[in-house]
């Protein structure tokens, strides 16, 4: 069947489409089936090198689910455009083409759409062939994260395929196709690095993160792809940001909107150009050229003035070797592109602008580090500060000044609630407007102005003026003997910085509660009753937190403290004392987290209720235990007298406790469900049949059914693990409940 | 219709089309012929919409054929330098016209393979010159298109599928009055095939005209003397006739006249001349004589460099 007549107003031709798709077909299957086989090799490889399960538990996202399709998505796009876009390289396909009736957005717009198909289908197929694999092979695969890498290699894929077909309609030869490509994905990001670096380079208290246009933070995620290799888990993570995948969508958008003014008005007869005009041609040689003379602007600041590092004498030679470099890449870009020496011969004067735009580049950096450097407000020109990032060299968080989170790292995919908070706090508190305008008019030898010492820690701020300009700067919160700056003092005097950080998000802005949903199987996450849970937690949390006072809130949200010891009261046993929550909140497009540890010192009513929780979850999971049989879970009885005298109770699997009950005069018998893998020492000792374990839950349950008898001689104690062997936090929760000395009988019985 | 108007097509610093202006009416096997240079395969990339006109308009039946869906699905071009998918075959180059082009007739197209006996599974790239030529004139008339624009269709072709595709442009013509422009250099093959020709040179039409016209407003007259004959013949000697003189030639007693006009006109304009002629006869020219002289007339000729 034919296609059907197009309109003139047609955007789009389903034949041209499937006429794509099937032109496509031989390199796009190649490209899609070395990527799948690839992706699957990967856990098969694995489950071949461990003959047992390698993948049990383990969860899967990132890396593990995208594999080789990164690859795919740096090389797939410019091959497949290169592939069908070629008629432009060449008059008589050019010819071809353009004598088609639909029109040339439909023919530009289609063709688009069907190298997008390939490249999302293939990637799709690859992400769900490895999601596929590894659970088979008992993997925990975190759903949420498939989505989010087929948006966030889609969107990398998405732009460099409209990238390189945008540069296919500027040129017209296999060459110039390639390196234009290559200088509309790169050409700007060097330029803007390059200027940034020299900048930053003559103004010490400014990153080069900080210097560009509107202050943006966006990334573009073609250039983020690598990162999947770093980040442990998608959570949080810059590569989940949508602001980025957007931001990347919005390029591809413009470029294709460029692409397509372009290609509508591409004259047919420029195939076997390299470029449409002589202007373009002028423009692609001296981009090409600038690559190494730019180079040289930003090898002179780097290594000069404030950070200097090689004198001139050291630098000629690499000045020399740049614009040598400049020079030939010049010529050889215009000798290969046009094959002609003649016009090489009458492009030989255009390096001259070579040399102009570079001079221009080194005088708008030298005229910017001018501009910033002079940035010194007094106190009463300040309008409004805020702190926009702690710890900015650091980001294990060591640095910090507000709370003391020694020995925990932090998570660089989620965003700590607090330094959010602060963030977008607007601080006019004249102590810290003093404070930083002295460190801004200090002198690079002061100690509160230097930023030359590694060991110190510093904050970027945020600085307005009341002039309303607005810059970034690097301030000393503390030097490397860890006293902190007259900056750093003043913040944490500041009341109204107190008062934002110790704020919580609202309801609405709480996305879930990890730590509550402690039984396996007996709470889906996001389910009705999960989020039911997790609404009813914060409203217990909020309400109980605004009956505290400011220190205890901040104690609350931000002091590390020792793991609360169980109370030597007997009661207590009754309860879950201490939850380890992880509140996972959004606002605007940050995802941000607050742990928190609930227990009885700060807000012993919400420990109750989720105490009160828990125990509802155990005992609807002893109607069904096969979701409280895991590996490693564990019902112990102790004589209650004897448990409370010591910590044993922490550690069940220890070395002091046996089922021979009363050997160590602590632990009477620990039931365990059995070990499905090889033996293991630590856990011989307490294996016990699944049948005794089961007989042993329901002994629990009917116990669990009465009120906690506070004068019982025994108690047993349930603890849940975690599934997931290689997670850093095994234990879930532990409940201790009383038994009857006749449960505790038929309990040891099981253990004998 | 397809209506040129002051068309002005450069590439760069060349004027390819100079202000041109024709008229190709409908149901006509129109000749496109000229020099090299002239802009045939232009004008022929203008009708089909490829190219975009500097100036001036390229209108079919009214309608500007520029990013037109509508016209240029009825337009089927068979350049000189042919286009085929890498690797394609027969079948392969239907799915992409069957994909591109509306109205596209599968029947058509494996009613011609038969005819031609071309084999649609073999790749195209082995085919030879005149194969390959064939497999593009099946896959344009399978389009049926109202406008069949041909550039040096019969180069490569042997008498035969000369013949044949003829024949198919004349089926075409007579029964769906379609209109067919073929641009050739050989002229011969116009001569047979055109109902109408265009002149090009320079980018300019020098001049359009009937078939049938052409053969009577141009001719050449044979004049013989007798004894009576002066002793070399030039065209002054003809000057009281008042013939438009298009060329003039003499071998001994006889002299050859390229006469524009009517032909009775010009033979009876002849008896003013002293001595009168011994005989004078009209000979109709070919069109690769009508070619030479017109070329002649505005100077585009090597005569004098081929007589060294």
């Amino acid at each position: 069947m034919s296609e059907v007549t197009p309109t003139r107003k047609a955007l789009f031709s389903v034949g041209l489409y499937r006429e794509g798709l099937a032109q496509l077909k031989l390199p796009a299957l190649l490209l899609g089936i070395v990527t799948v086989v690839l992706n699957a090799l990967i856990p098969i490889v694995g489950w071949l090198s461990d003959s047992g399960n390698p993948f049990d538990g383990q969860s899967i996202e990132m890396i593990g689910l995208v594999g080789f399709a990164i690859l795919y998505v740096y090389v797939a796009p410019i091959v497949l455009s290169l592939r069908l876009f070629n008629f432009g390289n060449a008059r008589n396909r050019s010819d071809f083409y353009h004598g088609l009736p639909p029109t040339r957005v439909s023919l530009w717009l289609s063709f688009l759409a069907a190298i997008a198909s390939w490249l999302v289908g293939t990637v799709v197929v690859a992400i769900g062939v490895s999601t596929g694999l590894y659970a088979l092979m008992g993997a925990h695969i975190v759903l949420a994260s498939i989505p989010i890498m087929i948006a966030f290699l889609g969107c990398g894929a998405l732009y460099l395929c409209v990238a390189t077909a945008l540069a296919m309609t500027v040129t017209g030869t296999l060459l110039s196709n390639i390196v234009v490509t290559i200088l509309i994905v790169c050409f700007p990001r060097y330029v803007s690095s390059l200027f940034a670096s020299t900048v930053a380079a003559g103004v010490p208290n400014l990153p080069s993160s900080q210097v560009g246009l509107f202050n943006l933070r966006l990334s573009n995620t073609l250039f983020m792809l690598p990162s999947v290799f770093s980040e442990s888990n998608i959570a949080g993570g810059a590569i989940a940001r949508a602001d980025n995948m957007l931001y990347t969508l919005a390029l591809t958008v413009v470029l294709g909107a460029v692409g397509l003014w372009l290609f509508v008005h591409r004259r047919s007869e420029d195939a076997d150009k390299s470029a449409p005009s002589r202007s373009m041609q002028l423009v692609y040689r001296v981009c090409v050229a600038l690559v190494p003379a730019l180079g040289i602007v930003a090898t002179v600041s780097l290594n000069t003035g404030t950070l200097y590092v090689l004198s001139y004498a050291e630098l000629w030679p690499i000045i020399i070797l740049l614009g040598t470099l400049s020079a030939i890449a010049f010529c050889v870009f215009e000798l290969l592109t046009t094959k002609s020496w003649k016009s090489l011969a009458r492009a030989l004067p255009s390096f001259g602008l070579v040399i102009a735009i570079t001079w221009a580049f080194w005088a708008v950096a030298a005229l910017d580090v001018r501009y910033e450097t002079g940035f010194r407000p007094g106190a009463d020109d300040i309008a409004w500060v805020r702190v926009i990032d702690t710890s900015y060299y650091h980001t294990d968080g060591s640095g910090e000044i507000f709370w003391d989170s020694e020995g925990e790292e932090e998570s660089e995919n989620n965003v700590d609630y607090a330094e959010l908070v602060l963030s977008r706090t607007r601080i006019s508190d004249s102590a810290v407007l003093s404070a930083i305008a002295r460190q801004l008019a200090g002198k690079d030898t002061d100690r509160w102005s230097s930023v030359y010492d590694s060991d110190a820690n510093y904050s970027l701020v945020e600085i307005k003026t009341k002039g309303g300009r607005s810059e970034r700067r690097l301030l000393v919160e503390s030097d490397s003997e860890g006293q902190s700056s007259p900056f750093a003092l003043a913040l944490i005097d500041s009341p109204e910085l107190f008062d934002a950080i110790l704020s919580l998000p609202t309801e609405k802005e709480v996305v879930s509660i990890q730590g509550i949903f402690l039984v396996p199987g007996q709470m889906v996450s996001g389910s009705a009753k999960a989020t039911q849970l997790t609404q009813e937690t914060w409203a217990n949390i909020v309400a109980e937190y605004q009956t505290l006072d400011t220190q205890e809130r901040y104690g609350l949200l931000f002091a590390t403290r020792p793991l609360p010891e169980k109370s030597n009261e007997t009661t207590s046993l009754a309860q879950l004392n201490n939850f380890n929550l992880t509140i996972s909140s959004t606002q605007g497009l940050s995802n941000l987290k607050i742990d928190l540890q609930v227990n009885d010192e700060y807000l012993p009513q919400t420990t109750e209720f989720l105490s009160r929780k828990a125990r509802d979850q155990i005992v609807a999971g002893l109607a069904s235990p096969q979701s409280l049989v895991q590996e490693n879970n564990v019902l112990a009885v102790y004589e209650t007298q004897q448990l409370t005298n010591n910590n044993a109770s922490k550690d069940p699997g220890g070395d002091a406790l046996g089922s021979d009950a009363g050997e160590s005069g602590e632990a009477l018998i620990s039931l365990r469900v059995p070990f499905q893998g090889e033996a293991d020492d630590r856990y011989d000792f307490y294996v016990v049949s699944r049948k005794a374990y089961l007989q042993g839950l329901d002994i629990f349950g009917a116990a669990l059914a009465r009120d906690f008898d506070t004068e019982a001689r025994y108690v047993a104690e349930l603890t849940l693990n975690n599934p997931d062997r290689d997670a850093e936090e095994m234990e879930m929760c532990s409940l201790v409940w009383s038994i009857s000395d006749a449960e505790a009988q038929r309990l040891l019985a099981l253990g004998k | 219709m397809i209506q040129a108007t002051t068309l002005t097509k450069r590439f760069g610093k060349t004027t390819a089309l100079d202000s041109l202006t024709a008229t190709v009416p409908e149901g006509v096997v129109y000749g496109l012929i000229g020099s090299n240079g002239a802009g045939k395969s232009t004008l022929l990339r203008l009708i089909a919409g490829i190219y975009r006109a500097e100036a001036g308009e390229l209108t079919i039946g009214g309608e500007p054929v520029w990013e037109n869906p509508r016209i240029k699905a009825q337009i089927a071009l068979i350049p000189d330098e042919l286009y085929f998918l890498p690797q394609a075959n027969l079948s392969t180059m239907a799915r992409l016209y069957r994909n591109s082009f509306p109205g596209f007739d599968q029947a058509r197209l494996n009613e011609l393979i038969e005819l031609f006996g071309l084999n649609p599974y073999a790749n195209l790239n082995t085919f030879s010159k005149g194969m390959r030529r064939q497999a593009a004139i099946i896959l344009a008339l399978s389009r049926r298109p109202r406008w069949l624009l041909m550039d040096e269709v019969f180069d490569g072709l042997d008498p035969i599928m000369r013949n044949l595709v003829r024949k198919l442009i004349y089926t075409d013509v007579i029964d769906r009055r379609a209109t067919a422009v073929i641009s050739s250099h050989s002229l011969r093959e116009l001569e047979d095939t055109c109902d109408q020709l265009a002149l090009l040179h320079q980018g300019g039409i020098i001049f359009e005209s009937e078939m049938a016209d052409l053969n009577t407003q141009l001719f050449k007259l044979q004049v013989a003397f007798g004894a009576d004959s002066p002793p070399s013949l030039d065209a002054a000697l003809f000057a009281p006739a008042q013939l438009n003189l298009v060329n003039f030639s003499s071998l001994g007693r006889v002299a050859n006249l390229i006469v524009r006009g009517d032909r009775e006109a010009a033979v009876a304009a002849l008896d003013v001349l002293t001595p009168s002629p011994a005989l004078v006869e009209v000979l109709p020219l070919t069109l690769e004589e009508v070619f030479l002289f017109e070329m002649e007339a505005i100077g585009y000729h090597f005569g004098e460099v081929l007589d060294k």
